[in-house]
């Protein structure tokens, strides 16, 4: 390993042991993504994806291992700037509010993200590439659909415009067509590093790598 | 100052004769209540004479290191009865409680007995004790709420506050919502309550001060006052509390550590 390579790397993960529950999900497991690179973790339910990324978030803390995110060790000391630099989208997302506008602008609210808040026209365009139209926004969260909800995050994500974009199961709420669309909005996109976790064939056969986790982490 | 008429020990014995009527009702609906009723009612009489004896001492001494000490006393116990009540863990709590109860109440006393009454000994226990008290006793009731509410939403939308931080959210702002949620939970009851003040119930310190010969005038007085600090304390220590507590709490990359609340409230 030399320092020009850690550079480069957005994610590096180097002989991983995760514990859930004192149950081994993976041991040595490793994994890299360079910058711009559209990563793909695979594997059944209960294989760990989603512990995976809540570890590289900082949310699960593994036993053994050197994660390293756009070329800081994932510590304590620069978990808030990764973070910062980081769009997310959880599998299942609750969130108290009223609007679907609401949802959409709320992550625009945090001091980080208030300068990158879309203006109409980006809006617009990013929620067509999706299949949504701007009235959206003022539908009640109660009122839209599981897939339309999931779409509007992957909108508010992508404006966001970080480093990495981490998509936990982005594909499960949609059907083929919004699964390409999403993909045609967030694949073309030269700089920003993808990790996601799906089980949606032709979303992994976009990616340029994928993980299984099934295998303990071998490339499929 | 009218003297309120004291009741004879053998007339205070006649009012415990009342107990019979929840005693057969209980009985009759098969509520399974009648022992936790007496015991309660022996609990209730066994402390209060223990206090009564307390503060005929405090009153005799009237010193400002016996009263201080007192109040004291009355922070810590209030501390340990939050804790075990919302099922709290004493590591992460005993501190922050009692640094927020101590601190709440010393500002809102000094304000209401120095600048507000303006005692001429500040330490009176016939002002500084009963009003003391009667804040701490709200401070222990919607600090257990605020916090139980705070911690618990937390814990159980984990997802949204990491959805929070996992999108460039400070700590401060991926708590603030459950702030927001926990204050309203605490805080409801109490607006409710000084909303209907006087229309559905006599509050009890005013009561007392009728009792003990004050005019309603005065009674009134005192209580729009204790309403308002009984407001500004708790609000300060429930605020407070979650502030300091969340030093301990999380760990260096903004997760609740383990065992914060213990099981049976989770």
């Amino acid at each position: 390993m030399n320092f020009h390579k850690i550079s480069i790397d957005m994610i590096r993960v180097d002989d991983l042991t995760l514990k859930f529950d004192d149950q081994p999900l993976y041991e040595g497991f490793s994994l890299e993504a360079d910058k711009g690179e559209k990563v793909t973790l695979a594997g059944e339910s209960g294989t760990g994806k989603t512990t995976f990324i809540h570890m590289l978030l900082g949310f699960v803390i593994p036993q053994q291992g050197r994660v390293s995110i756009m070329g800081r060790p994932l510590d304590a000391d620069n978990i808030a700037y990764i973070r910062a630099n980081t769009a997310y989208i959880p599998q299942e997302l609750h969130l108290p509010m009223g609007t679907a506008g609401d949802f959409f602008y709320m992550p625009f609210s945090f001091k980080e993200n208030r300068h990158k808040k879309p203006d109409r026209h980006k809006t617009h365009k990013t929620l067509k590439d999706l299949g949504l139209s701007e009235s959206i926004l003022k539908k009640n969260l109660d009122e839209i659909s599981g897939g339309q909800k999931q779409r509007l995050a992957i909108a508010s994500a992508v404006l966001l415009d970080k480093a990495l974009l981490i998509l936990d199961e982005p594909t499960s709420s949609l059907d083929g067509k919004s699964i390409q669309k999403a993909a045609d909005l967030i694949f073309p996109q030269k700089d920003l590093t993808v990790l996601s976790t799906s089980h949606n064939k032709w979303w992994i056969e976009q990616s340029d790598k994928t993980y299984n986790l099934d295998l303990h982490g071998t490339n499929a | 100052m009218e003297q309120t008429l004291d009741i004879g020990y053998l007339n205070l014995f006649l009012g415990y004769g009342l107990i019979i009527i929840p005693v057969i009702l209980f009985q009759y609906f098969r509520t399974g209540l009648v022992k936790d009723s007496l015991i309660a009612i022996l609990r209730m009489t066994v402390q209060l004479l223990i206090v009564g004896l307390y503060l005929e001492l405090l009153f005799e001494y009237n010193n400002a290191w016996v009263n201080s000490l007192w109040w004291v006393v009355m922070v810590v116990i209030a501390a340990f009865t939050i804790i075990s009540r919302a099922y709290l863990s004493r590591r992460y709590f005993l501190v922050p409680l009692i640094v927020s109860l101590t601190v709440s109440l010393a500002i809102v006393d000094a304000y209401f007995l120095g600048v507000i009454i303006r005692l001429d000994y500040f330490f009176d226990a016939r002002y500084f004790i009963p009003i003391s008290g009667i804040l701490l006793g709200n401070c222990l009731r919607t600090n257990i709420l605020g916090i139980n509410a705070f911690y618990k939403k937390l814990q159980q939308e984990k997802i949204r506050y990491r959805y929070y931080l996992a999108n460039g959210a400070t700590y401060g702002e991926a708590r603030r919502p459950f702030m927001k949620e926990a204050l309203q939970t605490a805080f409801n009851p109490l607006i409710a309550g000084i909303t209907v003040i006087g229309l559905i119930s006599l509050p009890g310190m005013m009561t007392g001060q009728i009792l003990g010969g004050s005019s309603p005038e005065v009674a009134i007085k005192y209580q729009i006052m204790l309403m308002l600090t009984i407001f500004v304390a708790t609000l300060l220590s429930v605020v407070l509390t979650i502030t300091l507590a969340n030093y301990l709490i999380f760990d260096g990359f903004g997760n609740m550590k383990e065992q914060v609340l213990k099981k049976k409230q989770q």
